[in-house]
């Protein structure tokens, strides 16, 4: 079945409930904000409210200068989760135009934009201190923009380049999906490229300059710049040895998009099974977001499934676009991924909420154990962040864990290690939840 | 233009490999610190192989290690910066060695680095950032590496005595993060920039002296009339 249905009877009322829906996700997301950072990038992004110093991750490199101001802009209004009501803004402005891009009249249209809000990836996304949601949401408007049409103007090759180079200056690795643009801009032949050209230059220059000021000067935000290149390449990124094989997570993500593992995986499976429905002009939208597919797998790191973000919404327009050309009963039977989404985000939520974080049961055991020294990964710096008088250390493994302690003039008799963040640690006592104990002196 | 088949066959693993030797040396050395790479520091990592060397009583080891100090031994010497030669009471440290002897000469002289990065900050006013960002971020590494420790024992004796003892670390955490706020902001792009506050910093940085100064008494520190010390006293 190739053409598109018209509204089933009832459809107009099952729009609204849907949109309904969508902004209760997003209400969701901005009252519900955990305050606190979990990881280590959420505390990059909340010092960065008060200093912009990439030496010292206030962000980290290459500095994300549109999210950072936005995340200042939101916390000058009196947010106390700036990032998450910046982001959820945006992503209210980007519901609007996925919906008009799919069909602003279709069930689809509602249908693509609560599932983006109660999707697990986005809403646990949505929560956090990071840049990735609200530059999701630029790349969706701006991919909405450059959907293909019979005749491509200039004013929309515009808009959706400068979107997606704003995306760029919300979190620069999204610079790839200006791929996107590719296709409209060389059928508008040289004015095209020469607008689109004009369109990413301010959002670059803007990059480019506030990193230089963050890193203090040209050379040692050039020196950065190697440093997390060869990181990305060799250290965490997907082309390093031990992260090679998890080359599959780059997809999981996306199967744990939409609720439950098993049942996500079905999720996303129909989703796709709707996306190649899509018309066949707006698969150069599939085409558009392969090198960042490319770098998700082979140069970000796998271990985060929010790099997987912004693929989402491209996965939804075409998903929306696709399901309009179904019938009316496989439309209203769509509707199960709307709630499977949602479930499986409620069921989740707990586990991202203040207090319930994993990070949350370190802290309130560091508190009950002031004197203690713990060794952890990532989770170094936000242990430190809540607990700025206590003793943490950074080991990557067991064998810099004794290396330290080698090397340290007072070394307490006992120390904890979190065993999910240093490798070898697993095979130590267990102590509390996550946490190994290595017992140095009997006292 | 007609290329043969043969040519690209050899042509695409060279140009590869060219790609692949491009980006090794664009990101440089392997990576094992970012941003102010406080683990490349090379104060830290000599002390931290003095440190092991000393447990395990291997004494050219250690001995090894003072060599790659001396420019930090010149530079406390100088006028302008604390004017202390600690070149004799740290070698002394190291001539008839003991464990106790050669950690103590150590953790002095990381003690002194410390107050040198304070030093320098309050001599420049704090009027480069970045460079004074940097100093703290070594002293305070300097700190957690190498006194805290010591000062968290000196707590716990304290406490034993006056069980409601102020914490001079609690007291030390706290100056670092003064110290931190007196550096200002330079703003994103010039927005939200904070000016420096050198009294700010000042006040800090003497806490933060006085707490150490009351931990370690026996350690040769700037302003100590010139005397004949043994170093493990």
């Amino acid at each position: 079945m190739s053409r598109e249905e018209p509204l089933a009877p009832g459809g107009r009322a099952l729009r609204l409930v849907l949109w309904a829906l969508a902004l209760a996700g997003l209400a969701w997301r901005v009252t519900c904000a955990p305050t606190t950072p979990a990881t280590f990038d959420e505390v990059s992004f909340l010092t960065a409210l008060s200093h912009y110093d990439l030496l010292a991750f206030e962000p980290h490199f290459p500095g994300y200068p549109l999210a950072v101001g936005a995340g200042r802009l939101a916390a000058g209004a009196g947010s106390d989760a700036p990032y998450a009501l910046a982001g959820a803004l945006l992503t209210g402005l980007a519901f609007v135009a996925l919906n008009r891009a799919i069909g602003a009249r279709s069930l689809a249209g509602a249908w693509a934009i609560a599932i983006w809000a109660w999707l697990p990836l986005a809403a646990s996304e949505g929560l956090r201190p990071l840049a990735d949601t609200l530059g999701t949401a630029l790349v969706a408007l701006g991919a909405a923009l450059l959907i293909p049409h019979a005749r491509p103007t200039l004013l929309r090759l515009a808009g959706g380049v400068a979107l997606l180079a704003a995306a760029a200056a919300a979190k620069p690795d999204y610079a790839l999906f200006l791929a996107l643009a590719i296709w409209p801009a060389l059928r508008l032949g040289a004015r095209g490229l020469a607008t689109a050209f004009v369109c990413v230059l301010p959002w670059a220059l803007l990059t480019l300059l506030a990193g230089i000021e963050g890193a203090g000067g040209w050379d040692p935000f050039w020196v950065e710049a190697a440093r997390f290149l060869d990181g990305h390449l060799t250290d965490w990124g997907g082309l390093d040895a031990p992260t090679r094989p998890r080359i599959v997570w780059a997809l999981a993500p996306l199967g744990h998009c939409v609720g439950p593992p098993l049942l996500g995986l079905l999720g996303t499976a129909l989703l796709a099974a709707l996306a190649l429905r899509a018309p066949r002009a707006w698969r150069h939208l599939a085409l558009g977001v392969a090198p960042y597919g490319a770098w998700l797998v082979f140069g970000q790191n796998l271990a985060h499934p929010r790099h997987a973000l912004p693929l989402l919404p491209i996965l939804l327009l075409l998903a929306g676009r696709g399901l309009r050309r179904t019938s009316p009963r496989i439309q209203r039977g769509a509707l199960g991924l709307v709630a499977l989404a949602a479930v499986g985000t409620l069921l989740a939520s707990p586990a991202w909420l203040e207090g319930g974080r994993p990070l949350d049961a370190l802290v309130v055991w560091g508190r009950a154990h002031p004197g203690a020294r713990i060794y952890a990964g990532a989770s170094e710096r936000p242990l430190r962040w809540h607990l700025p008088q206590a003793d943490v250390r950074r080991a990557r493994d067991l064998a810099g864990v004794r290396a330290d302690l080698l090397a340290d003039p007072t070394p307490p008799p006992a120390v904890w290690i979190l065993a999910t963040e240093v490798r070898g640690a697993l095979e130590l006592p267990q102590a509390s939840g996550e946490l190994r104990v290595l017992i140095l002196q009997r006292e | 233009m007609h290329v043969p088949r043969h040519l690209i066959a050899n042509s695409l693993p060279r140009a590869l490999a060219a790609i692949a030797i491009c980006l090794t040396l664009l990101a440089g050395s392997r990576a094992e610190a970012y941003g102010y790479a406080k683990d490349e520091d090379p104060l830290l990592k000599a002390f931290q192989a003095a440190i092991r060397a000393a447990r395990s009583q291997a004494w050219p080891k250690a001995r090894a290690q003072t060599a790659k100090v001396r420019w930090q031994l010149d530079e406390l010497r100088q006028k302008e910066d604390l004017n202390l030669d600690f070149r004799q009471r740290f070698s002394a440290a190291h001539s008839k060695p003991t464990a106790a002897s050669v950690t103590q000469a150590w953790v002095n002289l990381v003690y002194l680095g410390l107050l040198q990065k304070l030093h320098w900050n309050l001599k420049e006013k704090l009027t480069k950032y970045h460079p004074s960002r940097a100093r703290l971020e070594a002293a305070r590494a300097y700190y957690e590496v190498a006194l805290a420790g010591n000062v968290r024992r000196n707590d716990a004796l304290r406490r034993k005595k006056d069980p409601k003892a102020p914490s001079r670390h609690a007291d030390v955490v706290k100056q670092f993060a003064a110290a931190k706020k007196a550096l200002g902001s330079p703003g994103l792009l010039g927005t939200g920039k904070r000016a420096p506050d050198p009294l700010a910093f000042k006040r800090a940085s003497l806490r933060i002296a006085g707490h150490l100064r009351a931990v370690f008494p026996a350690f040769a520190r700037p302003g100590d009339p010139k005397k004949k010390s043994s170093p493990g006293q």
